[in-house]
């Protein structure tokens, strides 16, 4: 088949120019702060690739980042990337089902072994491996099998990077991430709760026209998507600046677009594209909606006290705990100058013992 | 858990028990000792004169002021600047809502900001003086120049925090919560407590005069 | 009126007297751990609610320092009054404070060296004149806990020796100087003799008893003859009780509680037996805390009298149109000293300057005035202790910076000690003001 035709090749096929290919490329070049210079250099890295074979596995998930991939604007330059690479597995995506579908996986690996690359989405979970399995594989099984012949392995999502809403407080499945499951591996983290569709397909494109892993921080996230700052990239900074906030949903300051900070943004404690590269085509982003940012591709997320409690709040409000703390203070407090005056009394007592003799 | 949450959580958890516990424990300590009710005529109204002592004693008296005004104008802008910044930040603000239920209006960052950095630099200085003042050298123990330095822990990182300064943001906002918890449990064991026992030390002096007839 | 040659001769006299009383009795003996026993016991006894406040509210921040006269005269940190509490606060760390088992972690104990090396500061470097505690930011009462301080180290047997001469003679003989009833009636003949007063000792049916001062029979004779002609002039129903004219408290000065309550019960109970309405204290600064704020809670229950001390009383009836006086030709300017102890520690200001527009005087008052005056110098005993004498001299220019800014031609005090100290200052430094008792001023000022 066509399998094996580069990228150039196709798109031409495809009636796209070189023109539009290197677009794309100073599209993703500067999402990603990369040098005008490497536009040329990943476009022709593109051109040349041939189509590898990607290996998508669903494990405890919900299927959003499919989603969020699928609903970035179509007919795009992304969508046929994926056409471009060779997607031989995915459950959402792909036609196959049942025997069918696992034989494909199969070969693939069988085919690629030691070159496809492995996209994850979704929690695995340990506590029973009957919680979740695929053709009656447990997900942990068929994690390590596909990984043993990956060339890279990405976590998409923040439950495969981070364990995710499955792992949330008390994680009934004993759901980890993909990191924690392979223990061995260097994983690279796109998480996001879903990530950005163009943040996907960038991190890929990265790794394509690159051919290696890129710069990652100490989360695994690559540093070009997930090295801002939501709050320093955010259009309403400057309201937190001059103390102008939000108090609530609707009220003046929410209609002013003041900043969201006291209604718990957490923005400031969050990094990710959202604020640069925006939603939808770049279109809106959560906070430009009128949302604070939940901080959905840092870990543990959901445990993080409540969506609406502001960041300079301690996560600790129980106020019973306090009174008790106060009370027993008190109480100690009595006890110990009740001794010391019983001490003063004695002392007392002989003092007027001795003046008396 | 990441450092901030455990500064968020546990660490603040903590250190508002102990403070809360701690600080109780001293002021009832210290009130319950006994004191003889005096049994002459009083010349003067010693009740009033000890409350009015507790704001009086806020400025001094005009006779001191050629020797200790500068010092005194310091350390009152240090106070304030320090309880400016406390309560008027906005995420301060914030933050007491959470824990007390309470909020009142807040001030910009461009205002907060500098009166921070004053306050800082009144700190230092107040540092400086107690290393270089000969009293205050001779009063000096480790517990005073502790004192200073874990006042300063807060406003340093809060300041670099805010300003997105050396470490990241959720880094040093962490650093700033573990340094307010530091504070909060360094006042019951130090003489941090003044924030409170001003108040009776103030009154009790006041009222002693004021028996007597004299202003304190 | 400046001293006249015979007064000059009896000061000269007087101030000999009381510059020789060191050595005249033999130090305590007793053993170091005793000393350290007791002194602690003191500490422990007298710690309460204020002192534990106060101990605990200080923040170091070396204040105190500033208001003190010996501080501003030397500048030498050794004088700072929050330092002398060093000993009375580790002990209540250590055995009272809630803290107290951590404290005794990091707190050393008191030591028999700690207890010397103390003794200065809380006697001959401090008068116990508590304008620190009108400067400090926290309110803390530093004389209070110095006067607790003197007490254990009088228990420790560490009280300078002259003020142990002074308590042991009033605790044997009840005189000061020797001034006992023969004496008192030696003057009371000489001034009835030479200025024609009536005197009246032991009158049963009084209402006003009378106290002097071995100071004053010996030495300010003007001001006692003040006293009796003013009370005369107002025709008083005033006595002088036989047993128990001695104002004086050295037990309350040094520290001595023993002393304080002996002498204190010997003037409460006289006073009491006799049924008087009033007692008047003289020109003797201490003697007026000590009657009339200490000795209600001394004996244990209110007295059935009052306490005036003289400058008061006078002051009170000018102030009331009772007593007019006549006016000092020649626009006088004078300056006040409060006494610490009739003051800052008493209570008693507007009296005195009632008394000096009464008498037409120009009163310009020093910078610090009223509760905020600044000590002689020489209070709390402090005159009589040979080795304060380098102190006092820093108190005394202190002092005298301010008095001699008002331009007085003469300084006014109704306090004999102060006076005392004063005329010796004035010798040391070559300062020439005149200093007038205000009893004397009264009683020289009646009109016809």
């Amino acid at each position: 088949m066509s399998d094996r035709m580069s990228l150039g090749e196709r798109l031409k096929l495809h009636g796209i120019s070189r023109r539009a290919l290197l677009k794309y490329c100073a599209c993703t070049a500067s999402m990603m702060a990369m040098p005008p210079g490497m536009v040329s250099a990943a476009a022709a890295n593109l051109e040349k690739l041939k189509r590898p074979s990607v290996i998508w596995l669903s494990f405890q998930e919900c299927t959003g980042c499919t989603e969020s991939l699928t609903r970035s604007a179509s007919p795009s330059i992304e969508s046929l990337i994926f056409d471009t690479v060779s997607l031989d597995y995915h459950h959402t995506l792909q036609a196959a089902s049942g025997t069918a579908a696992e034989a494909a996986r199969e070969a693939a690996m069988e085919e690629s072994y030691g070159e496809y690359i492995l996209i994850v989405d979704g929690s695995i979970p340990t506590g029973n491996p009957g919680y979740s399995t695929i053709a009656g594989i447990d997900n942990l099984s068929m994690l390590k099998d596909v990984a043993r012949g990956a060339a890279a392995i990405i976590s998409v999502g923040t439950c495969a990077a981070f364990g995710g809403l499955p792992m949330a407080d008390p994680n009934p499945t004993g759901a980890v991430s993909v990191a924690d499951a392979l223990p061995d591996r260097s994983i690279i983290n796109v998480p996001g709760c879903p990530p950005i569709g163009d943040v996907i397909t960038g991190v890929l494109v990265q790794i394509l026209a690159f051919g290696d892993i890129p710069e990652l921080d100490h989360l695994g996230r690559p540093m070009a998507f997930y090295g801002q700052n939501i709050h320093d990239r955010c259009y309403r900074r400057p309201f937190y600046e001059r103390g102008l906030f939000a108090e609530s949903f609707d009220d003046e300051g929410a209609r002013k677009g003041w900043c969201l900070y006291k209604l718990g943004c957490k923005g400031p404690v969050t990094y990710n594209a959202c604020a640069v590269t925006k939603w939808n085509g770049g279109v809106s982003f959560p906070i430009q909606a009128g949302h604070g940012c939940i901080g959905c591709s840092e870990p543990r997320f959901w445990d993080k006290g409540g969506f609406y409690q502001p960041i300079s709040q301690t996560t600790f409000t129980d106020r019973t705990q306090l009174g008790i703390a106060a009370a027993a203070g008190v109480a100690a407090g009595v006890g110990a100058t009740l001794m010391a005056r019983s001490k003063q009394k004695k002392i007392r007592a002989r003092l007027a013992e001795e003046e008396s003799s | 858990m990441t450092l901030l949450d455990f500064a968020r959580g546990p660490a603040m958890q903590w250190a508002l028990i102990i403070f809360l516990a701690g600080a109780t424990f001293r002021l009832t300590g210290i009130l319950l000792f006994g004191r003889k009710k005096p049994l002459s005529p009083a010349r003067g109204n010693a009740r009033l004169e000890g409350y009015k002592t507790i704001v009086s004693r806020f400025m001094p008296n005009a006779v001191f002021h050629r020797r200790i005004g500068t010092v005194h104008i310091m350390s009152l802008a240090w106070h304030m600047g320090f309880i400016f910044v406390v309560l008027f930040f906005q995420p301060h603000i914030v933050f007491f809502e959470g824990l007390l239920g309470l909020s009142w209006p807040g001030v910009a960052n461009s205002i907060v900001m500098p009166v921070a950095g004053i306050t800082l630099v009144l700190l230092a200085l107040a540092f400086l003086r107690r290393i270089n003042h000969p009293v205050l050298k001779l009063l000096s123990g480790a517990g005073d120049f502790a004192t200073i330095i874990v006042t300063a822990l807060p406003l340093v990182t809060g300041m670099l925090a805010s300003a997105h300064l050396v470490l990241k943001y959720e880094t040093m906002l962490a650093l700033h919560l573990l340094s307010i918890s530091l504070f909060l449990v360094w006042v019951p064991f130090s003489k941090l407590m003044h924030v409170v026992l001003f108040l009776p030390s103030r009154k009790r002096l006041g009222e002693k005069l004021g028996y007597k007839g004299v202003k304190a | 009126m400046s001293m006249d040659k015979e007064m000059q001769d009896s000061f000269a006299m007087f101030y000999g007297m009381s510059q020789s009383l060191k050595g005249l009795v033999e130090p305590v003996d007793m053993e170091d751990e005793e000393r350290v026993r007791k002194a602690k016991q003191v500490f422990l006894n007298k710690a309460n609610r204020d002192t534990a406040i106060n101990l605990e509210a200080c923040v170091r921040c070396g204040l105190c320092a500033e208001a003190c006269q010996f501080y501003i005269a030397s500048e030498d940190p050794k004088y700072t009054p929050i330092a002398k509490l060093d000993l009375m606060k580790r002990v209540y760390q250590r055995e009272l404070s809630p803290f107290r088992w951590l404290h005794r972690i990091f707190t050393p104990d008191i030591t028999i060296g700690d207890l010397r090396e103390f003794q200065p500061k809380v006697f001959d470097e401090c008068t116990m004149c508590g304008r620190c505690s009108m400067i400090c930011p926290m309110g803390i009462d530093i004389a209070e806990m110095v006067h607790t301080s003197r007490e254990a180290m009088v228990e420790a047997g560490l009280m300078p020796s002259e003020l142990d001469y002074m308590c042991r003679e009033q605790d044997g003989e009840g005189t000061i100087f020797g001034a006992n009833e023969e004496l008192l009636n030696f003057r009371l003949n000489d001034l009835k003799e030479k200025h024609g007063v009536e005197i009246f000792v032991d009158k049963p049916g009084s209402d006003v008893m009378m106290l002097t001062s071995g100071l004053d029979i010996h030495l300010f004779t003007d001001a006692l003859l003040g006293t009796i002609r003013t009370l005369d002039h107002l025709k008083v129903n005033w006595t002088l009780c036989s047993h128990a004219f001695e104002a004086a408290n050295f037990g309350l000065l040094a520290g001595s509680d023993k002393t304080q309550k002996h002498i204190t019960m010997r003037i409460v109970d006289a006073a009491t037996e006799m049924g008087v309405k009033t007692v008047l204290t003289p020109e003797c600064g201490h003697t007026y805390p000590a009657m009339r704020w200490a000795a209600a809670e001394i004996s244990g229950k209110p007295l059935p009298f009052e306490v005036m001390t003289v400058s008061e009383f006078f002051g009170r009836q000018v102030m009331e149109g009772k007593l007019k006086l006549k006016k000092i030709p020649g626009d006088k300017v004078v300056t006040l000293h409060d006494p610490c102890k009739v003051g800052r520690h008493g209570g008693v200001f507007d009296e005195p300057r009632a008394i000096i527009k009464e008498l037409g005087l120009k009163l310009n008052e020093t910078e610090s005035n009223r509760e905020l005056n600044f000590c002689c110098g020489g209070g709390a005993g402090n005159f009589l202790v040979q080795s304060a004498a380098p102190v006092r001299k820093l108190g005394f220019q202190t002092k005298m910076k301010e008095v001699n800014k008002t331009g007085a031609e003469a300084l006014l005090v109704s306090c004999g000690s102060c006076r005392l100290n004063f005329e010796a200052g004035k010798l040391n430094t070559g300062d020439t003001i005149q200093v007038d008792s205000i009893a004397a001023l009264v009683g020289e000022n009646l009109p016809d």
